[in-house]
């Protein structure tokens, strides 16, 4: 703010044309200094309409300002996404690339609060977590750091939102929550096969839907004669499940859970030695 | 992030058994011994006469005991409820119209049907049961539950096997 504040000063107070009263860049720069930022805002947006205005540079950081002071005071996404638009045309615009180290700071600031944002609203609303998230890679984008990790944020969010889906799954038991769980992990693993917690889960979810599904059978509802083929589609579950925890096993072979999860697949497998190899595993870590 | 953990634990167990949930090897083995009730028939001159209609298991494997019990709370076999009984003696088993016998007390098949003296489903789960007496007897094939059935053995006990629970089952003699 000091900073912004020190170069907005010698800029507007060199500048002749903008020393002019009636100048809508001074005007609003004014109200902005005194935290009127309502009256900043729309002076600024009358400013970035007109024709002799919007194609400057401190038009466009003086906006970046205001909406992102608007956004710090009462968060919407209209004046974050406002803010991240100016701050946008700024490096767009500025051949000079004399505001762009600051812009990019304060990209990356709103991104962060997009992303803590999406992290946060994953529970109550995934659908605006994604859009969320979305904002938060497009922001990060215009900043082209290539020393952040986009890729990692990316792993986490989607680890974070399987995760939400298994639960969500778990309490209401609906197909879509399974498969966006799954859509999520499979993700994951498009970045990086061997994530552990990705194969993890996803070996967990088959599993899981496996022995549920033998679990719950009902006794009148399997005939014996419809058994093999009800056998054929749990088998095919733990099928699905193998690769998955074998692959987290590949990247922690003493992880407990891992363990349990194979010993129960090659159980339900009928394919006892495997899973007492693995129990023996599991026995050896305890003692 | 929080990391799943498996609907329950899976705890060391012999091979084919497991000693705590889930044991979804024990559930389907209860689902073929209710199906049993429907596809054999006891007779009616000797057959076992008790309000209930019993299956027991004779040996260790609380998982099977504990889902035919879940069964048991809502099913019926006509109009008789289910008693599911588990000894583990000879001293104490009691007549059944089915018994499951645990793989370890494969050998005692003879003296437990010299003992009991009533038509009784013997089904076992041990690989050559059915040369010692049993009529049904359980093998895992590609990954899953089969049986094997010897309608010699259930004629010498008096019962009746369907011809739909034999084309399903290999049959031996």
């Amino acid at each position: 703010m000091i900073r912004l504040l020190t170069i907005l000063i010698f800029i507007l107070c060199s500048l002749s044309t903008y020393a002019q009263n009636g100048n809508l860049l001074s005007k609003s720069y004014n109200s902005y200094k005194a935290g009127e930022l309502s009256e900043a805002k729309i002076l600024i947006d009358s400013a970035a309409q007109s024709d002799q205005y919007k194609s400057q540079i401190l038009t466009w950081y003086l906006k970046g300002f205001i909406y992102k002071d608007l956004f710090k005071k009462e968060p919407s996404d209209a004046a974050r996404s406002e803010a991240v638009t100016s701050f946008a045309k700024l490096l767009e615009i500025d051949s000079t690339q004399k505001y762009e180290a600051e812009s990019k700071q304060n990209l990356k600031y709103l991104a962060s609060t997009y992303y803590n944002e999406a992290m946060q609203s994953l529970a109550t609303n995934p659908q605006k977590s994604d859009s969320l998230f979305q904002s938060f890679e497009a922001a990060m984008n215009l900043t082209n750091d290539s020393t952040f990790d986009l890729k990692g944020s990316r792993m986490k969010y989607l680890l974070a939102r399987g995760t939400t889906y298994v639960q969500k799954y778990r309490s209401d038991t609906t197909e879509v929550a399974r498969e966006e769980a799954i859509a999520s992990f499979q993700k994951v693993l498009a970045l990086d096969s061997l994530n552990k917690k990705a194969n993890y889960n996803l070996g967990v979810i088959y599993y899981n839907q496996a022995v549920n599904l033998i679990l719950n059978a009902d006794y009148d509802e399997i005939d014996i004669l419809a058994l093999s083929e009800f056998e054929d589609k749990s088998i095919e579950l733990f099928e699905q499940s193998l690769p998955y925890m074998k692959a987290a096993y590949q990247v922690d072979p003493q992880d407990v859970n891992i363990l349990e999860g194979l010993a129960g697949i090659y159980f339900g497998l009928k394919e006892f030695e495997t899973s007492n190899k693995y129990k023996e595993e599991l026995k050896a870590l305890s003692e | 992030m929080v990391i799943l953990l498996l609907t329950n634990s899976i705890p060391m167990a012999t091979p084919g058994r497991l000693d705590g949930p889930p044991d979804p090897n024990a559930k389907i083995k209860a689902l073929f011994l209710y199906n049993f009730t429907k596809y054999v028939e006891w007779p009616a001159a000797t057959a076992l006469m008790t309000p209930s209609f019993r299956i027991g298991v004779y040996g260790e494997y609380p998982n099977l005991v504990k889902e035919l019990n879940n069964m048991a709370a809502t099913k019926k076999h006509k109009d008789q409820p289910f008693k599911i009984i588990n000894f583990f003696s000879i001293e104490d088993a009691v007549p059944c119209h089915i018994i499951y016998i645990a793989p370890e007390k494969t050998d005692d098949i003879t003296a437990l049907k010299r003992k009991l003296d009533v038509p009784i489903l013997i089904v076992s789960d041990e690989i050559g049961a059915i040369n010692k007496g049993a009529v049904i007897n359980f093998f895992y094939e590609s990954s899953k539950q089969r049986m094997e059935i010897s309608p010699a053995n259930a004629e010498k006990d008096n019962l009746k096997v369907s011809s739909q629970l034999l084309g399903v089952s290999k049959v031996v003699n």
